[in-house]
Order: C-alpha cells, then sequence, then structure tokens
C-alpha cells in the first residue's frame, strides 16, 4: 500500500488476478500489469525514476478506457519481435449466464492483445484489432506462452474455464530478426531462474529476466525472446546470473537458440 | 476479488431471472406515429428488484404507454417520462433500455440539458467513456454555463487518460463552491499522473482544507508526499485514508433524480458505493435512504449487509433483525441470520433460520447448503444428503454439493459398491472436477467391501491425479492405492513425500498422514476409505463474508 501497488490510484482495492511484471519501456522502470474483474480496466503500477511509488498508469498507456472484459492471465510479449514487450490479456467471465443481467458482459470474451509502439507514441500500448483467432471470446484463465513451431516468435496457450484450452500459433509476418537465448546455470538453479539479462543491439538495450511463473496460474518456457526488428546483429549480450556473477557475450548469428552455460568461474 | 465480486448481489438484489410478460407494451412496441422516430424500449426483467423499485418502473413504463398512445402527446412531458423510465433503468443497471429511454427524451426535447447530460452521467458511471463525453459534449453545446458539466468532462476526460483536456475542465470550476473539493481532488490524481508532486499535494490539500471529512484525498495526497520522500506524511494520510469520492454539488442530477422517488437517489448513491466496494460510504446512503424510506425491508437488508461488512456485526444483526420485524417472510434477512447465528456457534437456531428461508422459498440453493453442511458435520447424514441433493436441484452448479451428497449417502449407511457406481457415473459427467475422482480412488482401494474395490481402477485414477495436481492429497490417493495393490514400499515413498509437501497442512492432516505411513511400514491399508475430517471429503471451511458479500451467486460456497 505505501509503495502504491495494492489499489487503483484512487485508493479503491481493484480484483487483481493475473500479473506480471517488466521493463517494458525498456528503461529502469519497472512495469506491473495485473488483470482485473469486469468493468475494470486493467492496472499498470509504473515506478518514476525507477524508484517507487508505483503509479497506475493503465490509462495512460493506452490500456483504458475500456472497463468491459474481465480478465484472468496477462502476459508481457514481444509478440512481432519488434524489441519492444507488447501486453496480451487473457479474459472470460466467472458466471455462464452474466449475460442475463449484465448486458455488456458475456461469459466467453475475447482476448487482447496490446502492442508497444515504444516511445515514439504518445501511449506505449495501442490496442491491436487483426489478431486472427485471438479474437475468438474463450472462457480464458491461464495463459503462456512458447514457441512451440520453433519459428522464433512466441505462440500462445490460452487454458479455459470448462472448455478445450486454445493453442494459438503465432503466424506473423514482419520479417523481424530475433534472439532466443536459454541459460543453463551452476546447480542448484540450472535453470537459472532470476537470472536478468540486457541485450544491446542498434545502440538501445533491451532488459529481460529468466522468470517463468508468471500470469494467472501459469509458466511460460525458459528460453528468452529478444525481438530484434529490423537489426540483424547484436552488440552484446550482458548476463547477471542469479548469484549475482556477470557474463558478457557478444553474440554472432541472430534469428537462432543459443544454450548459454554459466561459466564455472564467471565474476562477480 | 473482494471488490471486483461485490457487484453480484447487488445485481442479484435488484435484478434476477424470471419469465418476460408475453405481449409487448407500447414503448416495446411503438405505435404507428412515433416508429422511426423513438427507439422501442424492450420489456427488461426486473421481477427480482425491490417491490418498491419495480412498483415504479411499472408505473413509469405505464405512463409512457399512456403518452405514446395519446393523439398530440406533449413532447416535453413525454420526454419527462422517458427520463423517469430511464432513471430507474439506471438504477437496475439495465443499461441499454436506460441509454434508449434518456436518447428518446433527447429526440422529443433536443434543446433539454437534463437529457444528454443525464445520459452523459450514465454512461461515465458505467465506464463507457466515449458514449459519456459524446453525451457530455452533446449537454454542453446546450448550455455550457453548468458548472458541474465541468466536473463531469474532467472526469470522462481523466478517464481517457486525456491529461491536458481533463485539467482545463477541472480548471475552470477548481474554486466554484460546492465543486471545490471534487476538482481539485481530480486535478491532484492529474499531477499525481504527470509526476508533479508538489502541485498534486497542493491541489489536494485545497481540497482538505475546503473539506477536511474529504478522507479518499487521502490516499492520492499519501502517494504524493511518497514520491517526494516524505515517508512520514505519505504514512501519516495513509492512516487517514478511507475510500469515500468526494461529493459534489449537482442540482440538475438531484432534481432528475428527486423526481423519481425521494429515497431512491440515496439508495443509487448505496448501489453505485457497493459496486466500489465502498461499503462505509454504502451504510451511510443506505442509512439516508432509509430514513425516508423506513419500510423498504429489501433496502434494510441491504444496509445490513453493509454494516456487516464493515465489522459492523452487531448493528448488522440487528437491522437483519428490524427488516424480519416488519416483513418475517423476507427470505433473504431470514437466509443471513441463519449465517450470523451460524458464525456465532448457534448452529440450531442458524439451522432453523436456513429452514424458515426454505419455506419462503424452496429455491434458495444456499439455504439447502449450509443447512446439509450442518447437518453433515452433525451426523445427521441422511438429512444431509437430501439437503445436498435439494441444492442440487436448484442449482446443478455446485461442485462441492455433488460430492458430499455421496460422503452422507455412504455415512448414511448406502452400500460402497452403490456409492461407486454414483461417483463413477459422476465423474463421467464432470471430468474436470477432481475432487469426485479423488474420492472415487480412494473407495476404490480401500472399500470396506471387496465387491466394491478395484485396485487397478484405483491407481489409474490416483496416478492421473498425481500427474495433474502433485498436492498432499493426490500423492495420499496414490499412496493407497499402491498399498491396495500390495506394493507397501511404493506406497510408503509416496506417503513420505506427501508428508514433506504438506509442510502447511494443518497438524490434524499431518497427523492423518503419519497414521497412514504408519499402516503401510506394517504392511497393511488404512481404513476406512473415506475417514472422517479429509479436508477433500468435507464441506468447504465457513466463511460468513462471503454470503454478505456475494449472495446469490451460482456458486457462492
Amino acid at each position: 500500500m505505501f509503495e502504491g501497488v495494492a489499489y487503483d490510484g484512487t485508493g479503491k482495492a481493484t480484483s487483481s488476478m493475473g500479473v506480471d511484471a517488466a521493463h517494458y519501456r525498456d528503461d529502469k522502470d519497472l512495469g506491473i500489469a495485473i488483470g482485473n474483474f469486469a468493468n475494470e480496466m486493467a492496472s499498470l503500477y509504473v515506478t518514476a525514476n525507477a524508484r517507487p511509488p508505483f503509479v497506475d498508469e493503465g490509462v495512460l498507456e493506452g490500456l483504458g478506457p475500456s472497463r468491459i472484459p474481465l480478465t484472468f492471465g496477462l502476459l508481457f510479449l514481444d509478440y512481432d519481435l519488434d524489441g519492444w514487450l507488447d501486453l496480451l490479456l487473457a479474459n472470460g467471465h466467472l458466471e455462464s449466464e452474466i449475460h442475463k443481467v449484465q448486458q455488456s458482459q458475456t461469459y466467453a470474451q475475447p482476448s487482447q492483445l496490446y502492442w508497444n509502439c515504444g516511445p515514439s507514441c504518445a501511449s506505449h500500448y495501442v490496442f491491436v484489432t487483426e489478431t486472427g483467432d485471438l479474437s475468438e471470446p474463450l472462457v480464458g484463465r491461464g495463459i503462456a506462452y512458447a514457441d512451440i513451431d520453433e519459428d522464433g516468435d512466441l505462440d500462445v496457450l490460452i487454458t479455459q474455464n470448462g472448455r478445450r484450452p486454445a493453442l494459438l500459433r503465432n503466424d506473423q509476418k514482419t520479417g523481424h530478426h530475433w534472439l532466443r537465448v536459454k541459460l543453463e546455470g551452476r546447480p542448484p538453479n540450472t535453470d537459472a531462474i532470476g537470472a536478468r539479462l540486457a541485450l544491446t543491439a542498434g545502440g538501445v538495450t533491451r532488459y529481460r529476466e529468466v522468470m517463468p511463473s508468471r500470469g494467472y496460474l501459469s509458466q511460460i518456457e525458459l528460453p528468452v525472446t529478444f525481438g530484434l526488428g529490423p537489426l540483424d546483429r547484436v552488440e552484446s549480450l550482458h548476463i547477471i546470473w542469479p548469484d549475482g556473477s556477470t557474463q558478457v557475450l557478444a553474440p554472432k548469428a541472430v534469428d537462432t537458440s543459443l544454450v548459454i552455460e554459466q561459466a564455472p568461474g564467471s565474476p562477480r | 476479488m473482494r471488490a471486483g465480486l461485490s457487484w453480484r448481489w447487488v445485481l442479484a438484489l435488484w435484478l434476477a431471472a424470471a419469465p418476460l410478460p408475453l405481449r409487448a407494451d407500447a414503448p416495446a412496441e411503438l405505435p404507428p406515429q412515433w416508429r422511426g422516430r423513438l427507439i422501442a424500449i424492450p420489456e427488461a426483467d426486473v421481477s427480482g428488484a425491490e417491490p418498491l423499485m419495480q412498483q415504479a418502473i411499472g408505473e413509469a413504463r405505464r405512463e409512457v404507454a399512456k403518452l405514446l398512445r395519446a393523439s398530440g402527446a406533449d413532447l416535453a412531458v413525454l420526454a419527462a417520462a422517458y427520463g423517469r423510465l430511464g432513471a430507474l433503468f439506471v438504477l437496475t443497471q439495465v443499461e441499454a433500455q436506460a441509454d434508449a429511454c434518456l436518447r428518446n427524451a433527447q429526440t422529443l426535447q433536443p434543446r433539454d440539458f437534463r437529457w444528454p447530460y443525464y445520459a452523459g452521467y450514465v454512461a461515465m458511471m458505467a465506464g463507457r467513456t466515449d458514449r459519456a463525453l459524446d453525451y457530455l459534449q452533446a449537454a454542453k453545446a446546450i448550455n455550457p454555463s453548468y458548472p458541474t458539466l465541468y466536473l463531469r468532462l474532467g472526469k470522462v476526460r481523466l478517464d481517457r487518460g486525456e491529461l491536458t483536456k481533463a485539467r482545463e475542465a477541472l480548471e475552470k470550476i477548481a474554486d466554484e463552491p460546492g465543486l471545490l473539493v471534487a476538482a481539485n481532488y481530480y486535478l491532484g490524481q492529474i499531477d499525481n499522473l504527470e509526476h508533479r508532486y508538489k502541485d498534486a499535494v497542493a491541489q489536494l490539500q485545497k481540497a482538505l482544507a475546503a473539506d477536511p471529512g474529504a478522507t479518499g484525498v487521502h490516499y492520492p495526497l499519501a502517494q504524493a508526499y511518497r514520491a517526494l520522500g516524505q515517508d512520514g506524511l505519505a504514512r501519516k494520510h495513509l492512516g487517514q485514508f478511507e475510500v469515500r469520492t468526494p461529493s459534489a454539488r449537482d442540482p440538475v442530477l438531484d432534481q432528475l433524480q428527486g423526481a423519481v422517488k425521494r429515497s431512491v437517489p440515496a439508495f443509487e448513491k448505496a448501489i453505485y458505493a457497493v459496486r466500489q466496494g465502498d461499503y462505509k460510504t454504502a451504510a451511510t446512503r443506505f442509512a439516508e435512504g432509509l430514513a425516508v424510506a423506513p419500510n423498504n425491508v429489501a433496502a434494510r437488508v441491504s444496509y445490513a449487509r453493509v454494516l456487516y461488512l464493515i465489522g459492523k456485526k452487531d448493528e448488522a444483526g440487528k437491522e437483519l433483525t428490524a427488516a424480519l420485524t416488519a416483513d418475517p417472510n423476507e427470505v433473504l434477512a431470514n437466509f443471513l441470520q441463519g449465517v450470523l447465528f451460524q458464525e456465532k456457534g448457534r448452529n440450531r437456531e442458524a439451522a432453523a433460520s436456513y429452514r424458515r428461508t426454505l419455506e419462503l422459498d424452496p429455491k434458495q440453493a444456499g439455504a439447502y447448503f449450509y443447512l446439509a453442511n450442518l447437518d453433515l458435520a452433525a451426523g445427521r447424514y441422511a438429512q444431509a444428503a437430501r439437503g445436498y441433493g435439494a441444492a442440487l436441484a436448484v442449482d446443478k452448479d455446485i461442485p462441492p454439493a455433488r460430492l458430499l451428497e455421496l460422503v452422507a449417502r455412504r455415512r448414511a449407511g448406502e452400500s460402497e459398491t452403490e456409492i461407486v457406481k454414483a461417483l463413477s457415473n459422476l465423474s463421467v459427467e464432470h471430468p474436470d472436477d477432481l475432487q469426485l475422482r479423488y474420492a472415487l480412488a480412494r473407495l476404490l482401494a480401500a472399500a470396506k467391501d471387496p465387491k466394491a474395490r478395484d485396485p487397478a481402477r484405483a491407481l489409474e485414477i490416483a496416478s492421473q491425479l498425481a500427474l495433474i495436481q502433485p498436492m498432499p492429497p493426490h500423492l495420499r490417493a496414490l499412496a493407497l492405492a499402491e498399498a491396495s495393490q500390495g506394493k507397501f514400499d511404493q506406497a510408503v515413498q509416496i506417503e513420505q513425500q506427501a508428508i514433506v509437501a504438506a509442510w502447511m497442512a494443518p497438524p490434524a492432516e499431518v497427523s492423518a498422514m503419519q497414521a497412514e505411513l504408519d499402516a503401510y511400514n506394517k504392511h497393511e491399508v488404512p481404513r476406512p476409505a473415506w475417514p472422517l475430517g479429509d479436508p477433500l471429503l468435507s464441506p468447504p471451511p465457513f466463511d460468513p463474508v462471503a454470503p454478505f458479500r456475494d449472495y446469490p451467486t451460482s456458486v457462492p460456497y
């Protein structure tokens, strides 16, 4: 409460379903996105100059003012590999016959995808209307991503309440370059959970973290995907391993997956 | 989830499912002279609304119908009639009908400020900011000098993230008596969003100086102080914070709402506060409304509910008693009184209240369920089984009741073979209900009656459960299934895993697991298959807050 993440900007409690956190502006400010109940906007708490308190900038960043869906899982992911972390919300109501008592609500609700257009736009997030099967109404709950077809972009799995999960293959055709990184840490944390990565390409540094438990009752894949946009060269990849040791690499190729083992005596 | 779910019982209070009338009236099927000019207002189902509200809607609708049928109706009179009907629909949250009524009023009196203004207010409250902005701009075109209009415009702009325009609107009324507090409250929020924390402090302090009782102002003020590094002041203001939106003078709105019924504006504000999770304000508003309309029993029950939710349990009990004195047949009051009794451990009185509830309304699934839970706990198994069955007959979507009915039937003496058969059918019908599979696995593994046992099937089910959710109860079921096949070493190993994983379990559960482990070590299958006290074979823990906040819902228990 003291740091500004307990309530909305006016001090009212929200429903708080799924949660994800990321440096979605690729700066030092951390954003915490939270899915809320029907008629409550998703929250996006952001630090100011890397310091608390967090302020809910959901509306300012383009997530509002739509307040219709009931969001469970939500994830930051770079669906178009342009380097910026987009935001995907899985929606679905609790009540199967909600439309009988609240006209604006339905049980199954379309997922919502927000494209991060970077600092050149007034708001970072822009609602995406053409999303293919992603726009089909679902009774969305958990949400996870992985590159299931190994084409470099991230595919999405959305679980539903009482229905089959929806596995949505990402067929984006942007031609953007990418680099996937799987970290192998020293025992006991061999998955390197908690490791932080900073990739610099074209003079811009992108920050990511190995943190698979995200969204709502869900776990994403372990490899970290960096979208590179039109850039076909990476200047450096800086890794801070969970034990605090660091490693700096200069990947030679893009559009590939790297497996990086923690160096035995990597410097702290 | 707390605030988000609070709308449920509000809706349930005002709305409930019921058959629609068979014949459309004039507002629904417009007379020829009005077709193409006005929007038809379909019948809305308001049969679950409190009686006064149903009556008011019926009267307002009949008035519109009469005017529509009359030749040469006065447009202003017809517009006012639509306005009244729209205002009532607002209170029942029938948004489409409310909006259509107000649009008709606007069509009939396009130069009347009230209609677009009120429609804009309604849309703003519903979070439909596009529509709200359109209506409020239309109102501004008619009368740009109404000061409160700029408060509404500023709020809508703020909700849309249009901070510059929001500031522009709010600054027009920042010193206006009756609006100063609300305007500066929103201006302070804008400053916070723009990271202009010193300005935020100035605006919010100005609001507090004008109304020290505007406790909602303390939260954004605390945020501003926190950002400025003045943590002591931030903590002080957080300590003074209570959810309460500053009030604003709005004679146009009051006039329109007052035309509906004197008590209704207070109840409307109360309901709105409930939807926001602001139970303190709701309690104040319900009390104001009840001062005008003391015989409104449904509102008194709602008052009792919010009193309970703000921790005033004794007062809540008194209001329920008052409601029941005024109307002993008030269903919800009887039910909630039962919940209060049960919370105090007065189970006999609780059961009597639930029974009374069911006498009055045999469709109260929650009362059946709660009563059955009491019967089960008291060892009245046959009664409990009938109760769960009755709850399911009313609402088939109460997953715990499905299994608990069978648990009660088994404890009442029904054969294990019959129970296995029933459970197998239920498991097929509800493949996602893991509790059913858990119960079935245990029974197939350790039934007393050898004819009911099927260790291979038990192992298959328990293995699936442990794979889907490797939590301690599922591991216990798997250990039991292994033991039922004579594989005691595996049973010991799995039970040990379960004990390690159950580090947060209550001591009684850990003791039960230890006893099972001892049995496996002695190469014995622990019995009974369904031990008393197994949390997965028992009712969910009693939580009185849930029914006070959410009942009735399809799955409140």
